[in-house]
């Protein structure tokens, strides 16, 4: 944890607070003076609230572009009921008796509205925009999964890791963040409502109001500048460590081995990385992938598309350039297909090795496996996968990728999915059982790139492709087990363990 | 297809329940919470923000660790979300509270009301609009994040959610999405007809005060 990242993922916020209030009190003010067309702004408001984050950040990001301008437009969304909803029902409550005084006085309705109806309305404006700040800092948190950066992937993989002083240092900050803001806006609050007298003079409020309104919006267009990275290798950093050993390792290579300069963007997921990478204008150059994740996840098809005879490796390859123009470099060797765990007790109960082993004590187990795992499209899935061995759960339930092991480890399953090359797997004491009749098809990972990436670079580094091409065939599924353990569960630095395992490779 | 409805059905009724549950219980700490700080301004001053913070814990951290204590069962869900509803109930209650207008607590007292009878029967009536607009910014938040119960296997709307999401299945998202934005909307103008009902007569209007 670093204070880049502590700014990162407070400007994240600030920026999202400014856009929301810019939006949401002419909003709330807008529902007070046209109550009709008010309303139904209101209730569009609360639609978004109800958009999932993750389907809301997919829409955002083709419009907007990877990174901060998604995560802060996603957030200042999510922010606008609390304070539209606030400013027009902190605007009705103003008492009749005293707007009447004020017409009585000779005010204008817009004299009124900005003299006597906003100040009285204040506590509640900012008491909206003290709920929506609170609940943006937590929320925040989504912007690991499109490349917007801040706490977010700190704390998933902390979560993963059981890494609790990761987890309270985290927290805390994040409350620490709440309290100062907290105490800023009340203090906004305070010189907002008319109870005390604004001892300050004009000028000085003027120069202040106006030196706070340009901070804003320098703060808001510094998240819209894309990153610089041209003539440079672009990556955005993997959700989980292996695809982030994997990209450290790309780094190093290159960078040791051209004259290319490797820059590793936040972190993304697999599915939004690869929206990133396909398409007229791609944001970054390759990712690490699997050839079974490019058929089932990215290409929509499945095992049953691939013409007999054909290898699956090769007719990803095939596909994804006719149709996405990427390509997959050669296979790095490990194969991270699903498998199936059991814990230490089953072993100790029942003393199972195989799959088909499960068969007959089914009955009593509990199986868990992500939700993807459940999804009916594909056949690598819950329930081909059950009527395949004919193996009939006592249960199964759907669990967070990202929380399975900490569910695993409190008792609730007996059977997981996992993924092969997993370093948690030995931490967790599951066993891994041999799939004897072959129901899970390979998943070897690889490289996936633009078709053009290497006539890009052709200039700055001719050998590009044969400097990735190394690591072909020297990753095998055992070496990324220990490397993931490495990272997961000794806690040691990706980049660290990226560069000892080259260097014991001589690749480095 | 009907299979498929009555999937959606079943999850919408268990999202509905969590959020039902939850809104509930948020509510009623909420406003018993935001009652007794109004009466302790100088604790209230440090006690909200310290209450406030608890909203800033991202959910995924929250029943992450929720998993460990209590397990992977419904009351992981409801505990977290409670203390989510709870926020903006209090919140609202406070600031409402404490916007009653002095004259008429001296008014009250000069009636002789006793400090109960004036929190039941002026202080709150005049604040219920304000708390009311708390329990609708609860009861819509509560809706969007009941999806987090399907992170631990606990059912509803956000399966759909997170299965379409894992996979890029868009029409999964919708079937998730779009009844959990039509359960917001009813349940918002349900308590948009409670915010009608609450308001005192006298200041409806076109009432007595005007």
């Amino acid at each position: 944890m670093s204070i880049a990242m502590i700014w990162d993922h407070l400007s994240l916020v600030l920026s999202a607070l400014i856009l929301a209030v810019a939006a949401g009190v002419p909003l709330g003010l807008l529902a007070y003076l046209c109550p009709k067309v008010g309303k139904a702004l209101l209730w569009v408001v609360d639609l978004i609230q109800t958009i999932p984050a993750l389907a809301l950040l997919g829409v955002i990001m083709v419009a907007t572009g990877p990174g901060s301008p998604t995560a802060m437009t996603g957030l200042a969304l999510y922010s606008l009921l609390p304070i539209a909803r606030n400013t027009s029902l902190g605007l009705s409550q103003v008492p009749g008796h005293l707007k009447e005084a004020a017409a009585g006085m000779g005010m204008s309705p817009a004299y009124r509205l900005f003299h006597v109806d906003v100040p009285l309305a204040a506590p509640m404006l900012v008491t909206g925009i003290r709920i929506a700040a609170v609940n943006a800092i937590g929320t925040a948190v989504f912007a690991s999964f499109v490349g917007g950066g801040g706490l977010g992937g700190l704390f998933y993989t902390a979560i993963r890791q059981r890494n609790m002083e990761q987890i309270l240092m985290g927290t805390l900050i994040l409350m620490a963040m709440a309290l100062v803001l907290d105490a800023g806006l009340g203090w906004v609050e305070r010189r907002m409502s008319g109870n005390r007298r604004n001892k300050l003079p004009l000028p000085v409020k003027a120069a202040g109001g106006a030196l706070l309104a340009l901070a804003s919006v320098a703060l808001v267009a510094s998240m819209l500048l894309p990153k610089y990275t041209e003539g440079q290798l672009t990556l955005y950093d993997g959700d989980y460590s292996e695809v982030k050993l994997m990209h450290a390792m790309a780094e190093l290579l290159v960078e040791d081995k051209t004259d290319l300069e490797v820059v590793i963007l936040d972190q993304m997921t697999q599915v939004n990385n690869h929206n990133e990478l396909k398409g007229a204008n791609p944001s970054c150059d390759l990712m690490f992938s699997y050839d079974g994740t490019v058929l089932t996840t990215f290409l929509g098809l499945d095992t049953k598309d691939i013409p007999e005879g054909e290898s699956l490796y090769d007719f990803v390859n095939e596909t994804v350039r006719e149709r996405e123009g990427l390509r997959l470099l050669g296979k790095v060797g490990l194969n991270n297909t699903y498998s199936i765990g059991v814990t230490q007790s089953v072993i100790d109960r029942y003393g199972v090795s195989k799959v088909s082993d499960l068969i007959p004590i089914a009955g009593e187990l509990d199986f868990g496996a992500e939700h993807e795992f459940y999804t009916e499209e594909g056949s690598m899935k819950y329930q081909p996968f059950v009527d395949f061995y004919g193996l009939r759960f006592r249960s199964a339930k759907p669990v967070d990728v990202v929380l399975k092991y900490n569910a695993v480890e409190s008792g609730a399953f007996d059977v997981m999915v996992v993924y092969a090359t997993d370093g948690l797997n030995k931490r967790a004491g599951l066993t891994i059982l041999e799939d004897d009749r072959g129901f899970f098809p390979e998943y070897y990972g690889a490289f996936l790139v633009r078709e053009g990436l290497f006539a890009d670079f052709y200039d700055a580094a001719p050998n590009l492709e044969q400097v990735l091409e190394l690591l072909t065939g020297q990753v095998s599924s055992e070496d990324m087990v220990e490397l993931t353990y490495a990272v997961d569960v000794d806690g040691r630095p990706v980049e660290e363990v990226a560069s000892e395992f080259l260097r014991s490779k001589g690749l480095l | 297809m009907n299979e498929l409805l009555l999937s959606i059905l079943r999850a919408t009724a268990v999202h509905t329940g969590y959020t039902l549950v939850c809104v509930t219980i948020g509510f009623v700490l909420g406003l018993l919470l935001g009652i007794g700080l109004s009466r302790l301004p100088a604790l209230s001053r440090y006690l909200i923000p310290l209450l406030s913070i608890l909203n800033t814990i991202p959910g995924i951290v929250f029943i992450g660790m929720l998993v460990i204590l209590i397990g992977m069962t419904p009351a992981t869900v409801i505990t977290a979300l409670s203390v989510y509803a709870m926020f903006p109930v209090l919140k609202n209650t406070v600031t409402g509270l404490n916007g009653v207008d002095g004259q008429y607590k001296e008014a009250a007292r000069g009636c002789g009301m006793n400090h109960c009878q004036r929190l039941i029967q002026v202080e709150l009536p005049l604040a219920m609009p304000t708390i009311i607009g708390g329990l609708r910014l609860s009861t819509v938040y509560t809706v969007s994040w009941a999806v987090l119960a399907a992170m631990i296997g606990q059912g509803g709307l956000g399966d759909f959610v997170y299965k379409g999401v894992s996979s890029n299945n868009n029409a999964l998202i919708l079937q998730g999405a779009i009844p959990a934005a039509v359960l917001a909307l009813v349940l918002g103008g349900l308590v948009d007809a409670l915010q009608k009902r609450v308001v005192p007569k006298g200041l409806r209007k076109g009432g007595a005060g005007k």
